[in-house]
């Protein structure tokens, strides 16, 4: 990997997310409204909290025997995470939950042949919406589904379709929409989608050419923050996009250096929370930004990010004469920074 | 069943030193269809007639892993440009249809589907630049220039065509956030635009030789399970419609047109058996009428084709414009009289006369059986350099293993066999013929 000089100042007319490489498949989230409360995060194998300035990390789980934990997304009053079991060896994620200080862990769903990612509470908190893989035949075709927090009510929200991969629901503030990212959608690489509570009367948010992914609410529901390599084709930058599908505005600068992934708004509205990786050096942490681009700051250097196994999905036919394996794929893991409610 | 036949061979009162045996080829009028296939058990470019017959093997490629050869047939029909990767990556090469001539265009590893300008100056091909990207390059054939780069290396694109007229490349790519589209700029990149709507995935493949359309497939970069299917479209992008309706979850992949445009040939699995909808089956080479219709197996003269499931990425070229080889250069050749290719020269020994599938690989001739053929070999290291195929003839075939066939079962389609025959008389299918 390398800056590219030529591409820097590139307007978004010319942007690109060329081949969608070292995409992070994160679950999406809508950050509720509320006074800043703790940051949810994954460092190897375990979720952590701290508060937003990096202090008094606290270690909600402890897990064993190689299982992984993973994909935490706060409870509307902050009071819950909901999260992602992954035991080895295939690490099919299960769905957990369990309160703010990691008490009470208890079994959501285990959906046996299925990998459980990305959930996320509604804003009531009576329902997870999440995104249900399977593989199949050397794809891994992702479906968004819901189940109520009680574990029962499972509902499947969108098809399952072998060239598609529907991922990170995250219900708007206020309810009333869905936002997902979806990969290969009517031809189209990668793009933010909306729709309505039950799934249907999906529709594509951001133009193609951003191949924007990894969507988050902010908590006044008016705008959503996503990744894309739209300038750079090895690094990511943090873009916000109005729900109307007007004002998209970069938040991070790639620096020709840094992959941001992963915005998280902080409840108040008035920063993010992302996941930076130094591609040259290979060094990763978890930093915030002020909401208009401005003081990113270092909060916590990653030591080990988690050691989740990747879903590589390559799209290229191996039919392709001379082509090797393209990395069009989504990489999944990481540190995946989720800024809950104070309580 | 393959008559399993073992006698003995005495050499002919010629002592020769080395024999090799192959069929007797020719270059024939119309125009070949040069294909990719590993029945020898390593990815060779070959070429044959519309009918299946004829078919010579071009190259005698070390064997490699990558199974993306692709070759294309020059505008006077004398050359054929291929990509080959031999372990790093591929490079473009041209060949001499007959074989020789062998020579490297590109040495970047990476540089692949090349395709002749109307006046065979040029190859326009892919070639990964920049951000690891294939872009759309063009270099010229006589090797004297360095490759131009016309499209960005911020998307992908991949699979340039001329058009007839040579002003204009059609091309596959993602520019702008599609899984795949089919694009035309002109020959110097510029005046770049999207002519196929996302949904389609749309891959170009070919243009018409009267330069009003555009052949295509669908479902590029996605997964089997979609199925692909050919399609034509305007140069405008208007007038889109799909040819030889592909049955669900099978394949048409690579269409070419006949020199004239009357014809398409392409590669399709729809005739397969052992296909399930999640992977590719079996491929064929047919054809279809350039309107769609007549849809032609052409694969049973094809002989193994369907059943090693190789013959591979068809490319319909036109007829040579210079003289074709006849039996007097065939007799030229058994003289060991060098050929215009230098190092090369073309020997062929007749031995006896018989048909090639009375033996098997590793079998003696009989003393009376004449084989008649032509290998290409260099003196030098007395190694084949191309040019030598297998014989034609009739045996019973199954799946994928004659040795299937029911007992008793007569030939049902003629079979291609891979034959080099040693001065010690041996049946050899390896490729790699030895001269003793």
């Amino acid at each position: 990997m390398r800056p590219d000089s030529k591409i820097k100042g590139c307007t978004l007319q010319c942007c690109a997310i060329l081949l969608m490489a070292f995409v992070s498949a994160l679950p999406a989230h809508a950050t509720f409204p509320g006074k800043n409360g703790r940051i949810a995060f994954v460092e190897g194998p375990d979720i952590f909290t701290m508060n937003p300035d990096g202090s008094d990390v606290r270690q909600l789980t402890a897990s064993t025997g190689g299982d992984l934990a993973t994909w935490p997304n706060w409870s509307p009053d902050g009071k819950q995470l909901v999260f992602s079991h992954a035991p080895a060896p295939d690490f099919f994620g299960q769905l957990w939950l369990m309160n703010a200080d990691g008490s009470n862990q208890r079994l959501l769903l285990n959906d046996p042949g299925f990998d459980l990612e990305a959930p996320g509470f509604s804003a009531d908190g009576r329902q997870i919406v999440f995104t249900r893989c399977q593989p199949f035949h050397n794809e891994f075709p992702c479906a968004i589904y819901r189940i109520q927090s009680d574990g029962t009510g499972l509902t499947q929200m969108t098809p399952f379709r072998i060239e598609l991969e529907d991922f990170e629901p995250a219900y708007s503030p206020d309810g009333n929409t869905l936002a997902i990212e979806s990969f290969g959608r009517g031809g189209i690489l990668g793009a933010l989608y909306l729709g309505n509570p039950d799934g249907s009367a999906i529709h594509r948010l951001t133009p193609a050419i951003l191949g924007a992914y990894r969507p988050d609410w902010s908590p006044d529901g008016q705008t959503l923050a996503f990744a894309t390599h739209c300038c750079n084709p090895d690094l990511a930058s943090i873009f916000s996009i109005r729900r109307d599908g007007r004002r998209v505005r970069r938040i991070t600068s790639d620096g020709g250096t840094f992959n941001d992934f992963g915005a998280s708004w902080s409840p108040q509205g008035d920063a993010l929370a992302f996941w930076r990786v130094n591609v040259f050096d290979g060094s990763s942490g978890i930093w915030i930004i002020s909401a208009d681009g401005s003081h990113a700051k270092l909060i916590r250097k990653i030591a080990a990010p988690s050691p989740r196994p990747q879903r590589l999905k390559p799209r290229r036919l191996q039919l392709h004469p001379g082509a090797p394996p393209i990395p069009t794929q989504i990489e999944e893991g990481g540190t995946l920074p989720r800024w809950g409610v104070a309580q | 069943m393959l008559m399993t036949l073992s006698r003995r061979f005495t050499a002919p009162a010629a002592a020769i030193a080395f024999i090799l045996t192959c069929s007797l080829f020719a270059i024939a009028q119309n125009g070949k269809i040069v294909f990719t296939s590993d029945r020898s058990g390593s990815w060779q470019i070959y070429t044959m007639n519309l009918d299946g017959r004829d078919q010579f093997q071009v190259t005698n490629l070390a064997p490699t892993d990558d199974d993306g050869l692709f070759a294309s047939i020059s505008p006077d029909g004398k050359q054929i440009a291929f990509n080959y990767n031999a372990g790093d990556g591929p490079d473009l090469f041209v060949i001499n249809s007959d074989g020789t001539g062998l020579r490297r265009l590109s040495d970047d590893q990476s540089s692949f589907w090349p395709r002749w300008s109307p006046d065979g100056k040029r190859l326009v091909f892919s070639t990964f630049a920049g951000l690891r990207s294939a872009v759309i390059a063009t270099i010229p054939t006589d090797g004297s220039g360095k490759r131009k780069l016309l499209t960005t290396d911020l998307w992908e694109s991949v699979g340039g065509i001329y058009t007839p007229n040579g002003k204009q490349i059609v091309f596959g790519s993602q520019m702008g956030g599609f899984v795949s589209a089919v694009w035309i700029m002109n020959a110097d990149g510029s005046h770049q635009r999207r002519l196929t709507p996302a949904a389609l995935r749309g891959q170009p493949w070919g243009v018409s030789p009267d330069g009003r359309h555009i052949l295509g497939y669908s479902n590029q970069d996605s997964p089997p399970a979609l199925g692909n299917g050919i399609f034509v479209v305007n140069l405008d992008g208007t007038g889109r419609k799909r040819l030889a309706g592909s049955p669900q979850f099978h394949h048409d992949l690579y269409p070419s047109y006949s020199p004239d445009g009357s014809k398409i040939a392409f590669m399709s699995d729809r005739f397969s058996t052992d296909i399930d909808p999640f992977t590719y089956g079996t491929f064929d080479i047919l054809t279809i009428n350039a309107d769609g219709t007549n849809l032609q197996d052409v694969a049973p003269a094809v002989g193994s084709c369907p059943f090693d499931g190789n013959c591979v990425t068809p490319f319909w070229g036109p007829s040579p414009s210079g003289p074709e080889l006849t039996e007097a250069s065939v007799t030229r050749a058994t003289t060991g009289a060098p050929s215009e290719a230098g190092s090369t020269r073309n020997l062929s020994i007749p031995v006896s006369e018989g048909k090639p599938s009375d033996y098997l690989p590793g079998e003696e001739l009989l003393p009376d059986v004449l084989v008649r053929g032509l290998c290409v070999v260099d003196l030098s290291t007395k190694k084949l350099t191309g040019g030598c195929v297998g014989s034609m003839g009739l045996h019973c075939v199954g799946k994928r293993d004659p040795a299937n066939c029911p007992a008793g079962q007569s030939a049902r389609r003629p079979e291609w066999l891979q034959l080099c025959v040693y001065a010690r008389g041996y049946v050899d299918g390896a490729r790699s013929c030895s001269v003793l």
